[in-house]
């Protein structure tokens, strides 16, 4: 995607999150941030799925629920990230988590492109590392638990599902 | 933050075609903030705390980051549901707007109509199952749920109906409906009671109301009494039919009894046995197999311990007649003694000290679970030494004592210890450390003993792992992991040490954030805390923090939570706290019992047991200007009952013996963190044996604390004492009395106490140092000047079988300084007569303390033995027998305290002391004592005591020698 797309769809994820939620805000106030959800004592903000959407950390669907479907992979990460730091996973290293910050990077359009973007999301670039950390540990616990195999997507499906299930979630209201 | 040129101008253009509004999102990052607004449910706040979560500040630039923090923080509060953070331009600048939605609307259902019970009842029991929000396919479930919880209760016919009222929120309307009456009763099962019995005892009629809960509390109670008459296996239980309508209920009350059951013994006695807890069949209200096979392993264990080493029991049920008997037939064999015990091969630990391992002694029983217990303690000891190969073997032999089935049979033992080579500790090395160097690891698991060359013992290794493993913690390594990987060589001897580290993160604090205080600052909270910002989350820290916020006694609950926001690596420690109330009341009675000294119609004193009511009033308020301050008014009372005292009616005029009014302001941390600081105003009378004292007067002082255990204090007193109803006899009354009846004193005080005591009531172990001083100048406003100086030091120590053996002394020496008065022209005569000051060019020296600072001795916490200032010889007792005191004191005491229940203490003690005249005068040749004996009873306040004291040598005093005995009476320990 070329960098002019790509400043586009930011543009236009913005007017549709400070559209949507404009209702209930001061006569000409932008609504800047909020919590979305919550999840086993942690919160996940609009910001959060903004940021995940424009570094393509979570892939939207062409959909008109776009933001409430990443804000579910959000809790169910969320979920699984609890599950991991229960158990000593080993870190990954530094060279693959730096591999995979530059796949972001590159994915965005590039380090001028990344750096704009960072403050209009709310994050930092060691936020963004830490995320990347974050999900490599989180692939390591998965192929340690759950060996490749014909049926594994369910199986991933069904272990989410009841983390979920016992989990507390509340989604905050519009 | 960083702005890409190019890219910004990229994004304007493209903007320019878009709404405006949404260029305004974009442009307002980066700008100045020039306002932050707060409203909580739509209402603006000004609270301080909350705007100190707050990281977007004026004048800088708006960055969303700081957004997102301060939507954490002000999460982390927990008071809210929803933090929405809007912003707008205003004067080239960003106004930003945080709203809070309260916690109260974070439920998403409400009740409404007849519910019968508080509404958050019910929604306590929804949120329990479904969370703050019930979803649409949750709704049946949720009703059904609803339904049940008044079924419980009787009422058959609630009617629950869920109504949605948008916006994500729920009503669930409810009419609970009548109770359920009951239509009929059967009863399956038969009592002796009969059935009118049986509905009498339950409460049930029918056409009555159907109360489940009574109902179900009726039967427990008279299933425990059916159980009473030895029907152990009784069960009564009851179900309830309803009505289609649900206005009415069949009841059914099933009864079932069993047999009544005996139990009884055959064969062997067993003697000296509590049978009922041997055979809890009663108490168990079972007569299962399980539990009488338990019963009969347990009567086995029983006779064994007792040396029957072949012991058998076995049970059988014999059920004649309707009634049930359980029969345990008891062998016990032969009882089986030891005759000697000896060992060998051992040489590394003497034989003393395998014996008191062993702990079997000859002409005991041999009990085989004593010798396995022995066995083991003597390998634990070789093992701590090293020796982690020994073998500890016992051989017994019996003794032919040429009967065919002896009743006691002689067994000889002996242990045989192989103690093979010991095991010393090699090299001790560490991988995967990276926060902690090898010096400072090795110094840790050396403090415990793990050094190279030390014994090798298992359990010693594993205390070493743990010390690392609590070192992680306390510097924020939560998740880190020691393991020990021990390499023997070849022999066995020696092993070398791998402590295998995985560290793991360390979570640092990020902020520290104080929520609920409403009238304690927070700047008292957070000197308190341990925790700091961008230092490691330590455990110990934690500790220290709640450990300090608890002490300060300004809370009722203190609470710390974690809190991370994205970032895994740091977290926020949200301290909440509870606050106590600020005013407290306190008031008490009591009983004061006290051999005391009083003048008989001849003067002479005679001691007499005096009891005086006495009680208590307080009140106090705290946190005064939002600080640990505070402020306490004590007013103490002893009344005094009519006729009873020779004593005159007190200079007050109050009519009580004694009275104390005590005015105290405390402020802890005074004069920036140097120490605590208190002040009081003080109003007093004392009957003494001697004299009565009316005080009052203002204290001040400091007080540090230089440790744990240890505080220093340096205070000021000005005051004025006034001595009257003396009872001494004119002529030995001391010049300085004479001379100053009311005296007016400024001193200043010192001390320092070193404190380790387990409980200041009810010492079991510790020990207590103290010494304080004391100077009064006449140049600082002190009509008479002295020094004064007190030592005194208390051990405590708990013996084998939970005796307690308490010692102590204390040793008092003063001296006034030098007053001289210039004699007058004439003879100055006291109002009792007597030849107060000597006329011409004599020079009147007073040197003597006033009577208010004299050291007295005798009474229930220092001399037992003798009454209240009682304890004194010739030059400290005048002729009457009444004490004037001296300037020098010496007590030492001696008590075992001998626990005989949980709560009851016998003690015997010993104590001697005297009071000397002059300082220069104390000598060991004058010490008088008192020996006796004491019971305590552990009360709620703190050990109830009542002592007998027998003087160990008695004195004449006005023709009359001294009681023998003193009996006190008090609440805590003597000392």
């Amino acid at each position: 995607m070329d960098v002019g797309r790509r400043l586009v769809t930011v543009v236009m994820a913005m007017l549709i999150v400070a559209g949507s939620a404009r209702a209930g805000q001061p006569e000409g106030a932008e609504l800047l941030d909020s919590v979305l959800a919550f999840v086993d004592g942690q919160i996940i903000m609009r910001s959060d799925v903004r940021a995940f959407s424009e570094l393509g950390l979570v892939a939207p669907p062409a959909t008109a629920d776009a933001d409430e479907r990443v804000l579910t992979s959000l809790i169910e990460r969320q979920l699984v990230l609890a599950e991991v730091e229960r158990y000593v996973v080993d870190d990954p290293t530094a060279a693959e988590v730096t591999a995979r910050f530059s796949e972001v990077v590159e994915r965005v359009g590039g380090t001028s492109f990344f750096e704009s973007l960072l403050p209009l999301v709310g994050l930092e670039r060691s936020d963004v590392f830490q995320i990347v950390r974050d999900d490599l540990r989180i692939e390591l616990y998965l192929a340690g638990r759950f060996p490749s195999s014909d049926v594994r997507s369910d199986l991933v499906d069904e272990w989410i599902a009841s983390l979920i299930a016992r989990a507390d979630v509340l989604r905050v209201g519009p | 933050m960083r702005q890409a040129g190019p890219c910004r101008l990229l994004l304007a253009a493209v903007l320019a075609a878009a709404p405006v509004s949404a260029a305004e999102v974009v442009e307002l990052v980066g700008r100045p903030v020039v306002e932050v607004q707060l409203f909580v449910d739509g209402v603006p706040q000004r609270d301080e705390t909350r705007l100190g979560l707050i990281e977007t500040r004026e004048a800088q630039p708006l960055s969303l980051r700081e957004v997102r923090e301060s939507i954490t923080h002000l999460y982390a509060l927990g008071d809210f549901f929803d933090v929405v953070v809007s912003g707008w331009m205003r004067d080239n600048g960003v106004v930003l707007r945080y709203d809070l939605v309260a916690l109260d609307r974070r439920i998403g259902f409400e009740m409404q109509g007849d519910l019968g019970r508080p509404a958050s009842e019910l929604i306590d029991v929804v949120t329990r199952r479904f969370g703050r929000v019930v979803r649409t396919e949750e709704l049946d479930d949720a009703v059904v749920l609803l339904e049940a919880e008044y079924r419980a209760l009787g009422r058959f016919a609630a009617r629950i109906e869920p109504a949605p009222l948008g916006a994500g929120r729920l009503r669930f309307d409810i009419d609970q409906g009548p109770p359920a009456q009951i239509a009929s009763i059967e009863l399956r099962g038969a009592l002796e009671d009969g059935r009118s019995g049986v509905l009498e005892r339950l409460g049930l009629v029918e056409g009555g109301v159907y109360d489940p809960v009574g109902l179900d509390e009726r039967l427990a109670d008279f299933e425990s009494e059916v159980r009473g008459r030895r029907y152990y296996e009784a069960r009564l239980r009851h179900d309830a039919i309803p009505t289609p309508d649900g206005l009415s209920v069949d009841v059914v009350l099933d009864i079932e009894t069993g047999s009544p059951v005996t139990v009884r013994f055959a064969g062997d006695p067993v003697p000296d046995a509590n049978l009922d807890e041997l055979v809890p069949v009663a108490d168990e209200g079972s007569i299962d197999e399980d539990l009488l096979e338990d019963s009969s392993l347990r009567v086995e264990d029983y006779l064994r311990g007792l040396g029957y080493r072949d012991a058998r029991v076995v049970h059988r049920r014999l059920d004649e007649l309707g009634l049930l008997t359980v029969v345990f037939d008891v062998d016990r064999g032969a009882e089986y003694r030891l005759v000697s015990v000896e060992f060998e091969g051992h040489a590394v630990l003497a034989e003393l000290e395998l014996r008191d391992l062993l702990a079997m002694r000859v002409g005991e029983p041999l009990v085989m679970e004593a010798l396995q217990t022995g066995g083991a303690a003597i390998a634990d000891r070789y093992a701590a030494l090293g020796y982690r190969g020994v073998v500890v073997q016992p051989r017994l032999k019996e003794a032919d004592t040429g009967a065919d089935t002896p009743a006691v049979v002689p067994v000889s033992l002996v242990v045989e210890v192989f103690e093979g080579a010991p095991t010393a500790l090699g090299t001790l090395r560490f991988e995967g450390n990276r926060a902690f160097d090898e010096s400072a690891l090795a110094e840790v698991i050396g403090f415990i003993g793990l050094v190279p060359g030390a014994a090798y013992f298992a359990p010693m290794v594993a205390t070493g792992r743990a010390a690392l493993q609590a070192l992680y913690l306390n510097e924020g390594y939560e998740s880190a992991s020691v393991e020990v990987q021990p390499g023997f060589d070849e022999r066995g001897t020696v092993v070398d040490l791998a402590f295998v580290i995985v560290e793991g993160p360390q979570i640092l604090v990020d902020h520290v954030l104080i929520v609920g205080n409403q009238q304690i600052d927070s700047s008292t909270i957070r000197q308190e805390l341990a925790v700091r910002p961008g230092q490691p989350l330590g455990q110990d820290d934690l500790d220290q923090t709640r450990r300090r916020l608890a002490a300060l006694g300004l809370f009722r609950g203190v609470d710390l939570r974690q809190f991370s926001h994205g970032d895994q690596l740091r977290r926020d420690v949200v301290v909440v706290v509870e606050e106590a109330p600020a005013t407290r009341v306190g008031y008490g009675g009591g009983l004061e019992v006290n051999e005391r000294l009083r003048a008989t119609d001849t003067g002479v004193a005679a001691e007499r047991l005096e009891f005086a009511p006495r009680g208590f009033f307080e009140i106090g308020r705290r946190n005064l200007w939002g600080k640990n301050r505070s402020i306490d008014l004590f007013t103490r009372v002893s009344v005094r009952r009519d006729g009873e005292s020779a004593t005159e009616m007190t200079e007050s005029g109050l009519g009580f013996n004694e009275y104390r009014m005590l005015l105290n302001y405390r402020e802890p941390r005074a004069f920036r963190q140097v120490g605590d600081l208190l002040v009081s105003g003080f109003i007093e009378q004392a009957i003494r044996p001697s004299f009565d004292l009316f005080s009052r007067g203002v204290n001040v002082e400091l007080v540090r604390a230089l440790g744990l255990t240890t505080s220093a204090t340096v205070g000021y007193t000005y005051g004025r004492n006034r001595v009257t109803n003396e009872q001494l006899l004119p002529a030995d009354r001391p010049l300085v009395d004479r001379l100053f009846p009311e005296v007016t004193l400024s001193s200043f005080t010192t001390s320092l106490v070193s404190d380790s005591r387990d409980d200041p009531l009810d010492t079991t172990d510790g020990e207590l140092v103290g010494v304080e001083s004391e100077v009064a100048f006449r140049r600082l406003g002190s009509e008479v000047g002295f020094a004064k100086a007190t030592v005194q030091g208390f051990i405590y120590r708990e013996l084998p079988g939970g005796v307690v053996f308490a010692g102590g002394g204390r040793l008092g020496l003063a001296r006034g300084f030098v007053l001289e008065l210039a004699g007058p022209p004439t003879p100055v005569f006291g109002d009792d007569g007597v030849l107060v000051l000597v006329p011409g060019e004599a020079v009147n020296v007073v040197q003597a303390l006033p009577a208010s600072e004299r050291f007295f001795a005798g009474g229930d916490t220092t001399v037992r033995g003798f009454a209240l200032d009682r304890l004194g010889d010739g030059l400290t007792i005048d002729p009457n027998g009444f004490p004037t005191g001296g300037n020098a004191l010496m007590v030492l005491n001696s008590e075992l305290r001998v626990p005989v229940t949980e709560s009851i203490q016998v003690v015997g003690f010993l104590d001697v002391g005297n009071v000397f005249d002059r300082a220069a005068n104390l000598s060991l040749g004058r010490i008088r004592g008192g020996a006796g004996f004491g019971i305590r009873y552990g009360s709620p306040v703190g050990p109830i005591r009542v002592d007998l004291g027998f003087k160990l040598d008695r004195r004449e005093f006005a023709g009359e020698l001294e009681s023998p005995t003193a009996l006190h009476l008090s609440i805590g320990q003597a000392f």
